[in-house]
């Protein structure tokens, strides 16, 4: 296993600049998340990573070798693609011993990692069958069975759960980062979902429009994030933003209420400053459910409509100019355009720069 | 509420269902057929007939003005081995098949290769298929001044090598049958090869990819990858190169007027001369009855091969 | 039968798209473009005679004409006038019932003085005649006057010694000696026939009745003969498609054809008599007792036509006149036989005065006398020589014509 280094990594279409200069470090055996909406670089970085495409500017080194021009072949990686991307002609186990045959390892050597690869996916009874004639579930095993029998420094995931169905992708997920662990590989995993950036990851890498927004541990880029865009990427449904100013002291307005925050947590700026206020659904708590905050500020508003998720319910509500979204846990049934009491809680909510959109944390 | 739907389903129910279904799909099919139907009338009418009529021919004595009533039963195939035409005509005809096959193939590929990646990609896509939009008789005249005694070839060659050269291409049994298929290459490079490119765009991006960081080099993810994936197109081109091969005329008939041994240079053009120039209509159909079941049992062949290739890779 | 009826009319169906006559308007169909200017002033004539008129239509080259003559005649389509040959293409078209009898014509043209008794005979089938003669050839060899006064030859040869002799002085003088075309589908005959004719006339005969075979000794010295004279250089390119380009631009000194030719050569510039002479061609040796071949294509008459319209034996008794002959003589210095027309040109008056003189063994073609289905098959296997003049080449131009020889005797 390795270490995987960027250094200042451009990559240009043409005029189109995808990335724009990122710096990442991967330590050896760790997990690491690129996550982001569509278009922000995620899979073109994995893909210089693999060799499949050329660097514009910057150093890639994977060990203590730059990389930057060596061929996939020379830089001892290995990658599962969304599609799977199985040699349709070929049968599981040639799928499996390809690379290995053509690098010209010995064939009791291929019979026992390819062996050893089935045996710990399950696919053993599967070797003779065509990708054609494989589940889903069984070609993505397959995917990653080819990935593992090369032994390689580092795994380069290409959001290979998104083809599965929702509960395959769970049982998938919890494969993958169990096989991780047993290997104590290195892995580069690009995903669009938060979620599975989340339960994955030791490290998250967020991206937005080719550049980092955020590089943590889940908890650090849940709990704080570092500007607007991670705010309100990770986590689901997406943060509350409100307009507001600084009160005085640790006080936020925002829509006429004054919601205090914990005198420390933030850099606050003089008062009067216009910023925007983050709070997380979970975070909103209507009146009767789930502990009541005890930093925090109340406020009256008709419920516009509910979301019955089963466990929980999202409640849509206008406070001031926005809507906002809050979760009622236990839910109960309520009328339309119900009144209800929420709050605010001080302790937990964000607070962002208006003018550069970075968090305010302390 | 709750529903039991198997009380309603009594065997009058289903009865009128499945009128009601037939009737849906007989007026959903009915314009289809009659669409279909002048098809099937002209196949019939200008494709089975004549076919039928010249299996039967291919059984009399019609020859020239004589016999045009009396059946020979096998002696017209019987004469294919006893006159030396017949075979030698076969044997062009093999040399043709393999060679219309392999050099379109290869070359086309290298091209379609080349062409993939390239830009101006259309302009030469163009280019090497324009041959294809000329009528063979058309390709042929050209062609018949570029193998002439003083064509362009010749004064090419008389060119580089400072002497007069005069060979008569068209003219010598030896070179005869590869000049007409270099010219027939050059007509079918430019299908050949964009039916080739079409196979390559099919290919999906990311076995070869995946191949390439599976440590394959770029000759290995050809053979290994592409080449097998590419087979069915491959196969395709190889079934339409095979039927041009044994059917070859216009090119041979055009290029080849001056050559006394042109009606031994494919099957296709000993059939036309014994019918119609030298009148022999039932030994001509019999030549026409042996070609059209060798060329539909090697396309036959090569289809079912082309659709288990096919299948396997899907 | 009804097979007959099923068969012609598929047959005409898919086959036969050239043009069909018009009803009211009467067609000549022929294979000679280069004389339509003579038949057509003879077709006009013979049709105001009979009070239709008649259109001269041609359809080439040879091999195509005879392909479409074949259809036209399976399909019972037959156009009221076509040239054809004689012999064996003469036979095998009068088998099949579409050619008039033209006896009464004949025999009036006889009493008038016009034609002989031996003439009548070119053109019949079993004692009766079935063509109007459109043309009566001598073949002889035609030689450039003027090279063979460079060359210093100072009387034509009168043996096969002294023409090879003289081949070398031609050749030493810059000239090829022999004209030796390969195109319009019939030429390579010429010099096969030529030579197992001069070898052996009865064998020449032979050839075309199956008695003889085509790799019997006699066509084995033919072939030997030829090669040699390839191997000289005494013959020009096969390649070149205009048969009588190199005699006429002063490549080749010789040309051995029918003297009907005479004309397109007047049209090209030589002068008969004069920039062009002929002379006999002397046999192998001196054993060989002198023969010449003598070509007479007739027009034939369909006898449907015929009967339809019995006007149209005034036609036919026009076609036979001086006139006709006159027109033909000026028009494309073609010579028909008739008793009373004088020789069109120069050569062949000369022509004439020499067969007259000489009284050679007269015969008839190779190309008329040989079975129409085989001919085809055989020029070819000569013109595959003439390509490839080899010993090789000949063995195999030899056992192939052999093959398709036996081959039709045997189904006879």
């Amino acid at each position: 296993m390795a270490t995987v280094t960027l250094r200042d990594i451009v990559k240009i279409y043409g005029e189109f600049v995808a990335i724009k200069g990122v710096d990442l470090d991967i330590e050896d055996g760790t997990f690491v998340v690129l996550v982001g909406p569509s278009g922000c670089g995620k899979s073109t970085i994995l893909r210089m990573i693999a060799g499949l495409e050329t660097i514009s500017h910057g150093e890639l080194r994977i060990g203590d070798k730059l990389v930057n021009d060596l061929p996939s072949r020379d830089r001892g990686i290995s990658m599962v693609f969304q599609s799977y991307a199985l040699y349709p002609h070929m049968s599981v186990k040639d799928n499996l011993g390809f690379g290995l045959r053509i690098s010209g390892v010995p064939k009791t050597e291929i019979e026992r990692r390819r062996a050893e690869a089935a045996t710990m996916l399950g696919l053993s009874p599967y070797m003779d069958r065509r990708p054609s004639q494989l589940s889903g579930g069984q070609r993505q095993r397959v995917a990653i069975g080819r990935a593992m029998v090369r032994e390689p420094q580092v795994f380069l995931f290409d959001e290979p759960l998104s083809n599965l169905d929702a509960k395959l992708r769970n049982q998938t997920r919890i494969e993958i980062k169990k096989l991780q662990r047993q290997l104590g590989a290195t892995v580069v995993f690009v995903t669009h979902d938060q979620v599975e950036a989340m339960t994955l990851a030791d490290r998250i890498v967020v991206l937005d429009d080719g550049r980092v927004a955020q590089i943590g541990t889940p908890l650090e880029v849940f709990e704080r994030p570092a500007n607007l865009f991670v705010a309100g990427f990770m986590g689901s449904p997406s943060m509350n933003f409100i307009a507001g100013e600084i009160g005085a002291g640790p006080v936020i307005k925002a829509a006429g209420l004054e919601i205090p925050v914990p005198p420390g947590r933030f850099n606050l700026p003089a008062a009067g400053t216009p910023v925007v206020l983050g709070v997380r659904p979970e975070d909103i708590v209507p009146e009767g459910h789930g502990t009541r905050p005890e930093l925090g500020a109340d406020f009256i508003a008709a419920v516009n409509f509910a979301e019955m998720l089963g466990n929980e319910s999202l409640l849509f509500a206008d406070f001031g100019d926005t809507e906002i979204v809050a979760r009622m846990q236990h839910p109960r049934a309520l009328e339309p355009n119900q009144n209800l009491k929420f709050r605010i809680d001080g302790a937990r909510v964000h607070v962002f720069d208006k003018q550069n959109q970075n968090s305010l944390l302390r | 509420m709750l529903v039991t739907a198997s009380a309603l389903l009594s065997p009058e129910v289903l009865k009128e269902a499945r009128r009601r279904e037939r009737r849906v799909a007989w007026q959903q099919t009915r314009i289809a057929w009659l669409f279909i139907a002048p098809a099937v009338i002209m196949v019939t009418l200008f494709l089975l007939t004549p076919v039928v009529f010249n299996v039967i021919l291919s059984f009399t004595k019609w020859q020239k003005f004589t016999g045009l009533d009396q059946f020979a039963g096998f002696n017209n195939y019987a004469r294919l081995f006893r006159v030396p035409y017949f075979s030698e005509a076969l044997g062009n005809t093999a040399i043709w098949v393999v060679g219309a096959v392999i050099f379109p193939l290869a070359v086309g590929l290298g091209l379609a290769l080349l062409l993939r990646n390239i830009p101006f990609q259309e302009t030469f896509k163009s280019l090497f298929f324009l041959p294809r939009v000329l009528a063979p008789t058309a390709v042929g005249a050209i062609w018949y001044y570029v193998y002439a005694p003083r064509g362009v070839l010749n004064s090419t060659i008389s060119g580089i090598s400072g002497s007069q050269f005069d060979f008569g291409w068209l003219y010598s049994p030896e070179t005869i049958t590869g000049s007409v298929i270099v010219t027939f290459v050059w007509q079918t490079l430019g299908i050949t090869m964009v039916l080739l490119l079409l196979g390559l765009a099919a290919i999906p991006r990311d076995p070869v990819e995946a191949a390439r960081v599976d440590g394959a080099s770029g000759l290995q993810i050809f053979r290994h990858i592409i080449w097998p994936l590419l087979l069915p197109t491959v196969l395709v081109v190889t079934i339409l190169n095979v039927a041009a091969g044994f059917t070859t005329f216009d090119l041979l008939w055009v290029m080849a007027s001056s050559f006394p041994g042109k009606r031994t240079l494919s099957l296709a053009v000993y059939m036309y001369y014994e019918s119609f120039s030298n009148g022999a209509w039932a030994y001509g159909s019999a030549v026409a009855v042996v070609l059209g079941a060798m060329v539909i049992t090697v396309s036959a062949l090569l289809a079912v091969v082309q659709a288990r290739v096919a299948r396997n890779i899907r | 039968m009804s097979l007959q009826k099923t068969m012609t009319m598929a047959g005409l169906a898919a086959l036969l798209s050239v043009g069909a006559a018009q009803a009211q308007d009467l067609t000549l169909y022929s294979d000679k473009t280069e004389w339509n200017p003579g038949i057509t002033a003879v077709m006009d004539a013979a049709g105001k005679a009979a009070g239709v008129t008649v259109k001269v239509q041609d359809v080439t080259p040879t091999d195509k004409y005879q392909a479409f003559m074949q259809t036209s005649i399976a399909g019972n389509n037959v156009p009221a006038f076509f040239t054809w040959w004689n012999g064996n293409q003469l036979s095998d078209l009068v088998a099949t019932g579409v050619a008039a009898d033209l006896s009464a014509n004949w025999d009036a043209a006889i009493a008038n003085g016009d034609y002989s008794e031996a003439q009548r005979e070119l053109v019949s089938v079993e004692g009766k005649p079935y063509g109007v003669l459109l043309n009566v050839a001598n073949w002889v060899v035609f030689y450039n006057t003027k090279a063979f006064e460079k060359a210093g030859i100072a009387a034509p040869p009168t043996t096969w010694d002294e023409l090879m002799a003289d081949a070398d002085k031609l050749k030493a003088a810059g000239y090829v000696p022999f004209n030796g075309p390969t195109s319009g589908g019939w030429m390579p005959f010429i010099w096969f026939s030529q030579l197992v004719l001069g070898g052996d006339p009865d064998a020449f005969v032979g050839l075309t009745d199956g008695t003889v075979p085509y790799d019997g000794p006699a066509v084995q010295n033919a072939f030997k003969v030829w090669g040699d004279m390839y191997a000289k250089g005494y013959f020009t390119d096969p390649r070149e498609q205009d048969d009588q380009k190199f005699f006429v631009d002063g490549t080749a000194a010789m040309y051995l054809i029918g003297d009907w030719h005479s004309g397109s050569f007047a049209e090209a510039g030589m002068k008969p008599g004069v920039d062009f002479k002929t002379f006999l061609m002397p046999s192998l040796s001196p054993d060989v007792p002198q023969s010449v071949i003598v070509e007479a294509s007739p027009i034939v008459v369909s006898k449907a036509a015929l009967e339809a319209n019995p006007e149209l034996g005034k036609a036919v008794q026009s076609m036979m006149s001086v006139e006709a002959s006159n027109e033909l003589g000026s028009k494309i210095q073609v010579y028909n036989g008739n008793l009373k027309a004088a020789a069109p040109n120069a050569t062949i008056q000369a022509n004439k005065d020499m067969v007259a003189a000489a009284k050679p063994r007269a015969l008839v073609r190779w190309w008329e006398a040989v079975p129409s289905q085989i001919q085809g098959d055989l020029v070819a296997a000569m013109g595959a020589f003439m390509f490839d003049p080899t010993p090789e080449q000949a063995a195999k131009s030899m056992a192939d014509m052999q093959a398709i020889n036996a081959d039709y005797w045997a189904s006879k």
